[in-house]
């Protein structure tokens, strides 16, 4: 998306890396998720998916900024999510948790505030 | 009275748009002392408004427009009002429910952060307003 040169972007400090926690993936995403970075993110949770992992959890602990370009890769994660995988987004506090209950998503979402419940809601449903 | 030292603008080339969040903050963080959650939805409002005139910069990459965030402090009234202006004009193809979709939850973003929220469309280009009453009370 940043392609090319001319006025320079500076890079968003985004980074996604992915882990196996039992039968779960865990997206970890640091950084901020704005409209630059979303569609990096969207591609991670993109291909995650396609493995069918019996879950994904999406962890946004260490995301210091969430723009509705975000939060709009989470709402289009939960339409692709195909049973029985399951899916939960890990936030807390004003960057990331805020903003996604603002908009209601929280009701939509299974949001967890730590990586352990999260852990434990994939498992017990 | 509006006060000088506590006005900013700033001119982005359309394509050096996802810099303008991190001048705001920055200007932000001169001029007030504002808690964690405050300035968390300021920054975050402003992104939104920045997104919206950039969407079609970036549909568009030979798109060469540029884009104007200016930033006034009223110190008598307490209230901040933020402008982005561009000159271009919204993608007109209304057609895709995702992006029809993405853009609708921006709006409710700022409508949610902000106290008050205009968007103004000419055929000139759009002008989003976002205003904070009673800022640092």
């Amino acid at each position: 998306m940043v392609e090319q040169s001319g006025d320079s972007v500076d890079p968003t400090n985004f980074q996604v890396a992915k882990h196996q926690v039992d039968q779960a993936v865990v997206l970890t995403v640091s950084g901020e998720v704005d409209m630059l970075s979303a569609p990096q993110l969207s591609e991670a949770v993109h291909t995650a998916l396609a493995a069918r992992p019996a879950a994904l959890i999406v962890d946004l602990s260490k995301v210091d900024f969430l723009a509705s370009a975000g939060m709009t890769v989470l709402v289009s994660a939960l339409d692709e999510v195909v049973p029985p995988t399951r899916f939960a987004v890990v936030a807390y506090g004003a960057a990331t948790s805020r903003p996604i209950k603002l908009m209601g998503l929280d009701s939509i979402l299974s949001l967890h505030s730590s990586l352990d419940s999260a852990l434990i809601g994939v498992v017990d449903g | 009275m509006i006060d000088p030292a506590l006005c900013g603008r700033v001119s982005l080339p359309m394509r050096a748009a996802p810099r303008g969040p991190a001048e705001f903050g920055s200007w932000l963080d001169t001029h007030f002392t504002l808690g964690a959650q405050q300035f968390s939805d300021l920054l975050l409002a402003v992104n939104e408004a920045i997104a919206n005139a950039a969407e079609f910069a970036y549909a568009d990459a030979s798109h060469r427009g540029t884009m104007d965030v200016t930033a006034a402090y009223d110190l008598d009234s307490d209230i901040l009002a933020v402008t982005v202006n561009d000159r271009g004009r919204w993608r007109q193809n209304f057609s895709a429910p995702a992006t029809v979709q993405a853009r609708g939850r921006g709006i409710q973003l700022m409508v949610a952060l902000a106290d008050e929220v205009t968007i103004d469309r000419t055929p000139q280009g759009t002008h989003v307003t976002l205003t904070w009453t009673d800022l640092t009370r």
